[in-house]
């Protein structure tokens, strides 16, 4: 108990501003305010908890430039730790752009509040920063510049995986630029939708129809996989890497029917010389209905229906003609 | 997930070589004291890096999808899509690329070079005289300071030192793609 009681006085002896203006204050008004930011309403309520954002980040800049975290004794943290601040307050909201544009700034962020401090006196007279002081900014803007160049980088290469879901699941051994830092398969190769979107319009087409009808398709298959191609790119969100994909199909005399190999081959960007490809194999095969019936009088040839039966999609394998 | 870490390891990497290599070259050839040639090389460095990557998000952005799929195959897999149209080989692309980018930096480091010298003149003759500052940073002005040989073995300077990094770091690259 007399533990908790003393890192109750520590912290109190901490949190007490010594004076009225300091960065306890501004602390604790920050806190104040998102406490009776809690109380209102709409737009008062975000109005107040923008000052408490506000307040932080000036306690926070006072806190860090009165005790500041140094590496070498040289390079002061401190203006990162406001920047962070800063960058969360201006992009608060909760979407994906501002969460990239947040990290993007921090770097600026930072620059900006380290330079600040140069442009003024020891009592807050605007000056004309002193030479070493110029020089130190000009550094840091071009330093941290890069550095916000190098987390959009980041973000572009993610936008990028986004479009080309493919190449995730190719080696990066020989890129000068990227290396996976985790393997997940969270996003399929876009020839595994375009072959499920086959499937089930395939399924709608032929399954349990007449086989006269079932046969009538695979004739024209040519024509009908164009005409699913075309639907799939009307009613999938288009992906770049969509052009990069050729559909390919074979259809080869099995027991009692057909078997349909329809293939998606990647020629986009890859890390060999060979295509890649994925395969769906469907048979279609020929069922009396006799059973169903119950009705031995009827031929059963002539009210047989086709079954189609696919395989799930193949993995992402080597192309060989 | 993929991360660019290679990317931004390798780049501080040249920028730590072409900083050493113009720096020398500034030290030696120029006269300068250590200390600020290598300040000028790293300012100038730091300067032509982050213009050529604001200059590669803009053309990012305007390129072709296909020429983009080119592009992202080389940032990925360090080569251009096999058999694929006439891009197969070196693209011409790719050179009058690298020219632009290796005159666009002479020309960084030459203007770089020479607002930086400027600044440290005016500072040591004048240092209080803001607004003459200012007025003086026509392009007459600039170039009045400096007299025209030093001007011609500076830009001669430059031009060596950026051709010894560029092919330094060429030489490195293709050994790293062998």
């Amino acid at each position: 108990m007399d533990i908790f009681l003393k890192i109750w006085k520590d912290f109190l002896d901490i949190v007490t501003p010594p004076r009225a203006f300091s960065w306890q204050t501004f602390i604790l008004l920050s806190v104040f305010s998102w406490q009776m930011s809690y109380f209102a309403t709409d737009w008062v309520q975000n109005f107040i908890a923008s000052f408490g954002w506000i307040f932080l980040i000036f306690g926070v800049a006072w806190l860090t430039t009165e005790n500041p975290i140094k590496i070498n004794d040289r390079l002061s943290l401190s203006p990162w730790f406001t920047g962070a601040l800063m960058a969360v307050f201006f992009f608060r909201d909760h979407r994906i752009e501002t969460f990239h544009l947040a990290w993007i700034s921090f770097p600026i962020f930072a620059t900006i509040v380290a330079a600040i401090p140069t442009f003024f006196t020891d009592d807050l007279r605007p000056i004309r920063p002193k030479d070493a002081d110029i020089e130190k900014i000009v550094f840091l803007t071009l330093a941290n510049g890069i550095i916000s160049c190098w987390i959009s980088f980041h973000f572009l290469i993610q936008d990028y995986l986004l479009e080309y879901p493919t190449v995730l699941q190719d080696n990066f051994q020989r890129s000068a630029f990227v290396n996976p830092v985790e393997t997940n398969t969270l996003f399929l190769p876009r020839g595994v939708v375009i072959l499920n979107f086959i499937e089930s319009r395939l399924l709608e087409a032929i399954n349990q129809k007449p086989w006269s009808e079932v046969e009538r398709w695979l004739l024209e298959k040519e024509q009908n996989l164009q005409m699913i191609k075309q639907e799939f790119l009307q009613q999938v969100a288009p992906l770049d890497e969509d052009t990069w994909w050729r559909l390919n199909h074979q259809t080869t005399s099995i027991q009692n029917g057909y078997e349909l190999v329809l293939k998606a081959i990647w020629v986009g960007p890859r890390s060999q010389d060979p295509m890649y490809f994925v395969e769906k194999r469907c048979q279609i095969q020929r069922r009396g209905t006799v059973a169903s019936l119950g009705n031995s009088l009827v031929q059963s040839s002539d009210i047989s229906i086709g079954e189609v039966v696919c395989q799930a999609v193949t993995n992402l394998a080597v192309y060989r003609q | 997930m993929l991360s660019p870490l290679r990317a931004i390891v390798t780049q501080f990497l040249f920028l730590l070589l072409s900083t050493a290599i113009e720096g020398y070259f500034f030290y030696s050839q120029l006269q300068f004291s250590h200390k600020k040639s290598i300040h000028y090389s790293l300012t100038l460095n730091l300067l032509s890096t982050l213009i050529g990557w604001l200059s590669f998000f803009y053309v990012q952005g305007v390129l072709s999808r296909s020429i983009k799929a080119q592009l992202l195959s080389f940032i990925f897999f360090n080569r251009f899509i096999p058999n694929h149209s006439a891009l197969n080989q070196i693209p011409i692309e790719l050179i009058l690329i690298a020219f632009t980018a290796f005159f666009a930096t002479f020309l960084i480091h030459y203007q770089g070079l020479k607002y930086l010298e400027y600044f440290n003149q005016k500072d040591k003759t004048q240092p209080s005289s803001n607004r003459k500052l200012r007025r003086g940073l026509s392009r007459r002005s600039l170039s009045r300071n400096v007299p025209l040989t030093e001007t011609a073995s500076r830009s001669r300077t430059i031009l060596f030192a950026n051709a010894c990094s560029f092919s330094l770091i060429l030489i490195l690259l293709s050994l790293q793609s062998l």
